[in-house]
């Protein structure tokens, strides 16, 4: 490839033909003023004193032209040319004392940023002196003496003395000398010296492109590594991190490895980028550029982190307005965020481009790696694109460009750079409806957590998702301008769905929580919307609520699901905030919080979105001791929710309680029988019970007569709590449990907890659990009553319905009508294989859960487990059901009519209760 | 001058801090902490149930104050994290030998 670069020898700047004085505008009398102002140094020799005063007076006058608003270029290149005179008068005045044949035998030779004149206030000067292989000793006295006079000027000086040879082979050996060495400049000497050095260069360039190039990329990863690797950095370096500076650098070094040339311009027409990302370059730097002089000026030294106070001062000195909800100072960094992407973008693209090859098989071998994928997509060695015939098709369907990502993410590729410029310029400019179909696609992109997350980055960057969501649009860089948040918007959402898909590894209560998760595409949509709603002036839940309402019914969601990220966007921060700063041992606060709730599926849910949603806020910030507090609320919740049930059937912790049941057993024959039905005894009676007790009740069982009803009842210790066991074959339902649920509350007892066991052969097995309401200790008469109507009712004798107390009331007023529970049911499939949970919610009244489980009943359901709180006036009623055959109901028609018949059993008789 | 740490539930942190700056203290520093006093840590009942708890979860207050506030801050502390059940947590008090505001260099009281 011929090379481009053809050096010229370059003109005198405007310093060097007027001098700073004139050039600059500066009054003779100003430079003495200023010469006052500076200190005097009677060791120094007058020309470096002058120097110095040439170089503080020109600064000034280009600092008065930066803060009147000079362009950042204009300021970089008119502080490079002040540079350049300075640099040149010292180099005569130190000629003149010494020998002025010197200047033909070396040459002088800006590199880095003065190379590119692009000196900012404080910059280095990187300048290398190429000599003659052959060393003179007035050559060295000659650098001692320039370089001792750039120091003593006030400048930061990075200084070699090399032969072209040298210098050359040093490059090679080292990428960081050999980017800095490819902005080389002519400053002044020998320029055959210079012409040497610089074809030694793009010779050595030349002849090691893919290991000068790997060198530079690693020598950039490093940097950013230490720097920052993602763009949205609330503090980023405005020169090193991702997205900043050093990436348009990066560009021109490569540039110059492959194309032997580094200059933006060039490289466009050379093709080797787009003019439309030279232009943006071009626009990224001058803002870039802009921003760094100042905080250079402004900090008086080499000030290139882009601090808060710095953006703050920033933002009110380039006049950011802000906008409702969003400061100055956000509307600011929006920019630099946007900027830096662009930079980032053509970087990556002009990086992978100019990656090395899988040399010469690989280059020639690409076609026969090429392949098309549905006459619509191009799948290369490292890229992913739309065939040039479907572009026009396929960049204006949303549908097409997902799959488009889904199948770069999958195969580990890169969107082609045109196929990317394509679709970003119709995303810049279209509008798009959303469909069913890509609704559906989407929702279904959000039920996978396999490389979501990255597909949805993507999504983000080719600004295709703010055409599905459109709340994106406004989050896009959108600073958090607080103490907390480490990221912007946008950043710290995507890191939350990182976060939560990488729960699918996870081997705690985290990772099962989350694996076992039917719909998790609801808690991915909740994550991707939960913080969309801030910046504005409203509350960002309540913004939120509002933006998840419209994005469900974009999305076509069915009203449970659209009820479910409603619930868990408006309610993102309900979670650590009740866990952070209330005490979660108190049972009513955590009974109040399952209720509201509703549902173990939307628990686990908001559990795995408040831990993605605080680890996303920046590393280190979800601690052990947060994870901890948060999974103890999720644990309290879920067993309010779940009734406490927290194991099913056989419980290994029992092991030792079964052991000596089976020991009463006198024969074989008997301790199979023990063994087999203890283990399906509630774990919760095995814990409250001594193994002799429930050997002797079991075997009592078992020597009954087959039509016999057994009937214990014993109150417990310690206060108001009875409990009663029935043990009968059923051979039809009998109703038995919401019958003496009934009879418990017709008596004046509230019923707590019931477990309802089949324990093989028809037997059934009842466990009741009751406060009684009226005694501070139960009469062993009263009891008695209890066990021998609840016999009754057991062996069919007493068929009258429950006749319960009436109460006197007084009028309800609004206030608590209000302040009223609502009454909900739910349906909870997925907690438990072998039951559907009922949750019910409603408010206290006496008859309430007989009317509830005598519903249950005739719907044709078997309650297995009950657990009955209350709090307050808040009821709070768990009910596992199965079918008459024992099965869990997994009819969602069936589902439905079972909540909406029970609630509207419960409102009838609430009602009732209310017209009172 | 005293320093007085203080573990307490973490639930209680806003209200004993609103009353130490009432009191007078000018700062704190509160650490999220884990650890076990008598109760051992081992378990916690819930319900009736027992739950698995290695170390349980506490704030940890720190304010260096002068020697007069002393008895009025623990009182405080006292009064605002105190439930009466196991777990309410521990004060301890040390002399403090010096105290150095790094900003200007000065010592003592003054840098409290």
């Amino acid at each position: 490839m011929p090379y481009a670069f053809a050096p010229a020898k370059r003109e005198l700047t405007r310093f060097e033909r007027h001098g700073p004085c004139e050039c600059l505008g500066l009054r003779k009398t100003a430079l003495r003023e200023l010469s006052n102002m500076t200190s005097t140094h009677p060791g120094l020799p007058s020309y470096v004193v002058e120097t110095r005063q040439r170089w503080i007076a020109g600064k000034q006058i280009i600092r008065q032209s930066h803060d009147a608003g000079s362009p950042g270029r204009t300021t970089v290149q008119s502080l490079s040319d002040l540079l350049d005179s300075v640099l040149i008068g010292l180099k005569q005045a130190i000629l003149a004392d010494l020998d002025r044949n010197l200047d033909k035998q070396t040459a002088l030779v800006l590199h880095g940023g003065c190379g590119r004149r692009e000196v900012a206030p404080f910059s280095d000067v990187d300048l290398l002196m190429l000599i003659p292989p052959k060393l003179e000793e007035g050559v060295k006295e000659y650098a001692r003496r320039l370089s001792q006079g750039i120091n003593d000027t006030g400048l930061a000086l990075g200084f070699s003395m090399r032969s072209p040879q040298e210098a050359c082979q040093f490059a090679l050996k080292d990428p960081l000398t050999f980017s800095s060495v490819t902005e080389s400049r002519y400053l002044a000497g020998s320029f055959n010296l210079y012409e040497e050095f610089l074809k030694g260069l793009r010779r050595v360039s030349q002849k090691n492109q893919d290991n000068l190039v790997a060198g530079i990329l690693a020598a950039r990863r490093q940097e950013r590594m230490q720097y920052g690797e993602t763009v949205y950095l609330l503090r980023p370096n405005i020169k090193r991190s991702r997205g900043a500076l050093r990436d348009t650098h990066l560009i021109r070094w490569l540039g110059f490895v492959r194309f032997a040339e580094n200059d933006i311009d060039q490289l466009c027409r050379l093709r080797a980028i787009t003019s439309a990302d030279a232009a943006q370059i071009h626009a990224s730097t001058e803002f870039l550029l802009r921003l760094r002089c100042d905080l250079h000026f402004h900090a008086n030294r080499a000030q290139d982190q882009l601090g808060r106070n710095e953006q703050v001062r920033l933002a009110e000195k380039f006049g950011y307005q802000g906008s409702e909800g969003v400061l100055p100072v956000e509307a600011m960094m929006q920019d630099y965020f946007r900027f830096t992407s662009q930079i980032q973008h053509v970087c990556d693209q002009f990086s992978s481009l100019s990656s090395p090859a899988k040399g010469f098989a690989g280059l020639v071998l690409e076609p026969l790696f090429t392949r098309q994928i549905e006459n619509t997509f191009q799948v290369r060695s490292r890229s992913v694109g739309i065939l040039a015939q479907a572009m026009e098709r396929v960049k204006r369907d949303l549908s097409q460009i997902i799959r488009l990502i889904e199948l770069a993410v999958e195969l580990g590729r890169d969107i082609d750079h045109q196929t990317w410029v394509a679709i970003r310029e119709v995303m810049e400019q279209a509008r798009f409806d959303v469909t069913e179909e890509l609704a559906q696609q989407f929702m279904t992109l959000l039920g996978k957590p396999k490389n979501l997350a990255k597909v949805l980055r993507i999504l983000h960057e080719m600004k295709v998702l703010e055409k599905i969501v459109p709340a994106v649009a406004h989050a896009r860089g959108l600073l958090q301008f607080n103490e907390y948040h480490q990221y912007t918007v946008d950043e710290h959402t995507l890191h939350a769905i990182e976060i939560c898909t990488d729960f699918e590894k996870d081997t705690t209560i985290i990772g099962e929580t989350y694996r076992r998760l039917p719909n998790k595409g609801i808690l991915h949509l909740s994550l991707l919307l939960h913080d969309l709603g801030k910046g504005f002036p409203e509350e960002h839940c309540e913004v939120g609520r509002r933006i998840a309402i419209e994005t469900c019914q974009r999305l076509l969601l069915s009203n449970d699901e659209a009820e479910a990220v409603r619930f868990l966007v408006h309610n993102h921060l309900m979670m650590s905030h009740l866990a952070f700063h209330r005490d979660t041992g108190n049972e009513s606060l955590v009974a109040e919080f399952a209720a509201n709730i509703g549902s173990t599926e939307l628990l686990s849910q908001l559990f795995l979105l408040t831990l993605a949603d605080i680890d996303a806020v920046g590393p280190g910030m979800l601690t052990p001791w947060k994870r901890d507090l948060l999974t103890s609320l999720f644990y309290h919740a879920r067993e309010e929710l779940t009734g406490h049930l927290s194991t099913e059937g056989y419980d290994p912790r029992f092991q030792k309680v079964y052991e000596r049941v089976i020991e009463h057993g006198q024969d074989d024959a008997e301790r199979e029988w023990l063994s087999r039905v203890v283990k399906r005894l509630p774990c919760n009676y095995c814990r409250e019970r001594t193994a002799d007790d429930i050997a002797t009740q079991l075997l009592q069982l078992r020597d009954s007569p087959s039509d016999a009803v057994l009937c214990w009842i014993r109150p417990l210790t310690g206060d108001r709590i009875c409990e009663l066991v029935i043990a009968k074959r059923e051979r039809i339902r009998s109703g038995i449990f919401y019958k003496v649920t009934g009879l418990l509350a017709s008596m004046g007892f509230a019923t707590q907890s019931a477990d309802i066991k089949p324990l093989g052969n028809s037997l059934i097995w009842y466990w009741f659990q009751f406060e009684d309401q009226e005694f501070a200790k139960t009469p062993a008469e009263r009891l008695e009553e209890v066990r021998k109507r609840s016999e009754e009712i057991a062996q069919g004798i007493d068929k009258e319905p429950p006749r319960f107390r009436k109460q006197w009331k007084t009028d309800v007023s609004l206030a608590a009508k209000l302040s009223r529970p609502p009454i909900r049911v739910k349906i909870d499939n997925h907690t438990v294989e072998t039951a559907t949970i009922i949750d019910v919610f409603a408010y206290n009244k006496l008859g309430l859960l007989y009317t509830i489980t005598e519903k249950i009943f005739e719907l044709g359901l078997d309650v297995q487990f009950a657990r009955i709180s209350t709090y307050g006036h808040q009821v709070f009623d768990v009910f596992y059901v199965t079918d008459s055959q024992g099965k869990k109901i997994n009819n969602p028609r069936q589902l439905v009519q079972i909540r909406n018949q029970i609630e509207q059993v419960l409102k009838n008789f609430l009602e009732e209760a209310t017209e009172e | 001058m005293k320093k007085v740490e203080a573990i307490i539930r973490h639930f209680k942190l806003e209200d004993i801090k609103t009353s130490l700056i009432e009191c007078g203290v000018e700062g704190m520093t509160v650490t999220e902490v884990k650890g076990f006093g008598r109760q051992k840590g081992h378990t916690e009942m819930y319900r009736g149930n027992e739950y698995a708890i290695d170390f349980i979860p506490k704030v940890k207050v720190e304010v260096v104050i002068r020697d007069e506030l002393l008895r009025p801050v623990i009182d405080k502390i006292i009064e605002r994290a105190q439930t009466g059940q196991i777990g309410d947590g521990k004060i301890f008090v040390t002399d403090l030998v010096d105290a150095v505001r790094i900003r200007t260099g000065e010592t003592g009281v003054d840098a409290v």
